[in-house]
């Protein structure tokens, strides 16, 4: 009794025994790649898991309580969202929280934002030339984030397909994108392949020298089936908040519930320009001046938190992870990259 | 047979089934039913577990009469602010307020003085005297657990139910994912949410079963059995430990609210399911082999 009792745990313990993954037909990167990019999965629906150690200190306003599911505090720990896909026109994607959950609906030009803190309903109506969701949420689906490092390959980086591996109880081939620029904090982008329907069903960011992954988006369980139409529609439910306007656009009323609120950026002032790129690849340092008020507006008290540094280039405060750094200098310039410090000193030098 | 010299509310003596009573040839079946009915009546006749039956049940009135009182404040949550939309959250917020502390403590209280407090009083020795085995002794203390925690749940759900149904609106209850449902769907959501916590709950009774049996304080098995549990909920919020968070037994206990979404997700439900289960049958295991072989003096 006591060992079923054991095994019984082991299976709950979301470690579950995997069964050998069955062996793919092997495929070269490229062909993969290929399938991938012709890869167009006519509808799904799924758990996805993304868990966050990007070794980031504990700032406030970073990381939402234990119990919130918002999207500023997707940045770390572990979060589940449900996502339901049928085409381009209709998605529906749900964060879940302990205790709340944040919903987003698209059908045709109905997007709705659904908080579950405050009851909170927010509509919008999507400009005729583009039905894309305008919210950051999906872009953090596999498929997404797997889109973006695919159109980052370039002679910088050596690709290669790896054993398989199982995801959401299903056979990928998993494709590895190595820096070949030994500057960059990144290791590896891992990318699990769906050897059926080649979706992409987890992308895994490992840093330099790291066994554990800094950035894991995976789903835990996926259903190759078009969702039913019921699960996209939306109707405030009675007595809800209901505004009219578009989520996340800074000239919107803001429409987040009391409990989230977002630092709004002040108007642009003179001193500060739009962000520019140093360098290019796994080494690109982006760059962009604010006025120190911006910065003590926005960050103020959780910049006196992070290490202060000083140099040629000035002094100024530095935050350092597995994965990125991030340089915020006393006269009002950031420079951020998934570097080491010694480069953005380097920038901040040349860049004056 | 002298438990009722020692303990006034003790009922053993007049429902064990004795060998030399002609209900001998009775069916085996009705022989442990009525073990287990005198166990029960044991449990529920104590005062002491009575007054933590109205504690539980006062939770949610609390809850409800307070947020009738401060009008419509509650908003910021989204189950306590389900309140005043719908009463059946009343019951839900109860659920989240006692999970962590009230029903465990219960629960701890039961299993704890299981073994432990008939070994106190005296009469363990005399009940292993009837040819009773030890697995069935430990068997029907375990179902009177059980029943125990399916009982806390229930005090708290009807209270909140009905409280929630006096001094808020029943209609269509408003889910986390912002769709509605009738008050009937709502209702079998709370029921099947209670079960869910009901079921947690019996690890703690397994648990308590099992330190209860190596213990002839009762007070110490109570105290062991919610420290490990408070332990495990406090490992639980150390996200520095988030490699050990889905081994832990009480990692799911707020997993019911899952339940509430539409269409409900049920993998981490099942998940939490599976982790109960196998602490019951690792406790319940250990119990035995502990309890089955114990020279028992008192």
């Amino acid at each position: 009794m006591c060992v079923a009792g054991v095994v019984g745990l082991a299976a709950g313990g979301a470690f579950s025994a995997q069964a050998s993954p069955e062996s793919l037909p092997a495929l070269t990167p490229a062909a993969l790649l290929a399938d991938v990019q012709s890869a167009q999965a006519p509808g799904f629906s799924g758990t996805i898991v993304a868990q966050m150690s990007l070794g980031l200190p504990d700032l406030p306003g970073l990381a939402g309580g234990p119990g919130q599911a918002s999207v500023t505090a997707l940045l770390s720990g572990s979060h589940s969202m449900r996502i339901w896909y049928d085409g381009p026109e209709r998605q529906r994607v749900a964060l879940l929280g302990t205790t709340n959950e944040t919903d987003l609906f698209h059908s045709g030009r109905d997007l709705w934002q659904w908080d579950s803190d405050g009851h909170v309903a927010t509509h919008s109506v999507l400009p005729a030339a583009s039905h894309e969701a305008p919210t950051k949420a999906p872009e953090l689906t596999p498929q997404q984030l797997a889109e973006r490092a695919i159109a980052a390959i370039n002679p910088s980086t050596q690709v290669s397909v790896a054993g398989n591996r199982q995801v959401a109880d299903r056979s990928a081939y998993e494709l590895v994108l190595t820096p070949r620029d030994s500057a960059t904090r990144v290791g590896s982008v891992r990318i699990a392949i769906d050897g059926s329907t080649k979706m992409p069903l987890g992308v895994q960011v490992y840093p330099r020298g790291s066994k554990a992954a800094a950035i894991d988006v995976s789903f835990s369980h996926v259903t190759f089936k078009r969702p039913s139409a019921d699960n996209f529609r939306f109707t405030p439910p009675p007595g809800a908040t209901v505004h009219e306007g578009m989520p996340g656009k800074p000239d919107a009323p803001n429409t987040r519930a009391p409990g989230h609120p977002t630092p709004r950026t002040p108007t642009p002032q003179p001193a500060a320009t739009a962000p520019t790129t140093i360098g290019s690849g796994w080494t690109a340092i982006i760059e962009f001046r604010s006025s120190q008020a911006q910065i003590d507006k926005a960050t103020g008290p959780m910049l006196q938190r992070l290490k202060a540094v000083h140099g040629a280039w000035g002094s100024g405060r530095l935050l350092t992870s597995a994965l990125v750094s991030v340089l915020v200098t006393d006269d009002g310039r950031v420079f951020a990259g998934a570097v080491d410090p010694s480069a953005l000193y380097a920038a901040a030098t040349a860049h004056k | 047979m002298s438990r009722a010299d020692v303990e006034p509310d003790a009922h053993r003596s007049e429902t064990l089934p004795a060998p030399a009573l002609p209900a001998q040839a009775a069916p085996r079946l009705g022989g442990r039913a009525r073990f287990l009915r005198s166990e029960l009546l044991m449990v529920f006749r104590r005062r002491r577990n009575l007054a933590l039956l109205v504690v539980l049940g006062a939770v949610p009135i609390l809850i409800a009469v307070a947020v009738k009182a401060s009008g419509h404040s509650a908003r910021g949550d989204s189950i306590f602010g389900g309140i005043t939309d719908n009463g059946l959250f009343a019951a839900l917020a109860a659920f989240l307020v006692v999970m962590p502390l009230f029903l465990p403590l219960g629960v701890a209280v039961i299993a704890g003085d299981a073994v432990s407090g008939e070994a106190n009083t005296g009469t363990l020795r005399y009940l292993l005297t009837v040819p009773v085995s030890r697995t069935r002794l430990l068997a029907v203390k375990f179902g009177g657990i059980l029943v125990w925690c399916a009982a806390s749940v229930a005090v708290v759900a009807a209270c909140g139910v009905i409280v929630g149904a006096i001094l808020f609106p029943s209609g269509e209850l408003t889910l986390l994912s912002g769709r509605t449902v009738s008050y009937a769907a709502g209702g079998y959501r709370l029921l099947l949410v209670a079960g869910y916590v009901a079921l947690s709950l019996a690890m703690v009774g397994a648990l308590g079963l099992f330190v209860s049996t190596m213990t002839e304080v009762p007070v110490a098995a109570m105290a062991a059995t919610l420290t490990l549990t408070i332990v495990s909920e406090v490992l639980d919020a150390v996200p520095q430990l988030s490699a050990l968070h889905p081994w832990l037994p009480t990692h799911y206990w707020l997993q019911w609210v899952d339940l509430l979404r539409d269409p409900m997700a049920t993998a981490a439900v099942g998940h939490g399911l599976l982790v109960s289960s196998a602490y019951v049958l690792i406790f319940l295991s250990l119990a035995w082999a502990r309890f089955s072989g114990k020279d028992v003096t008192s």
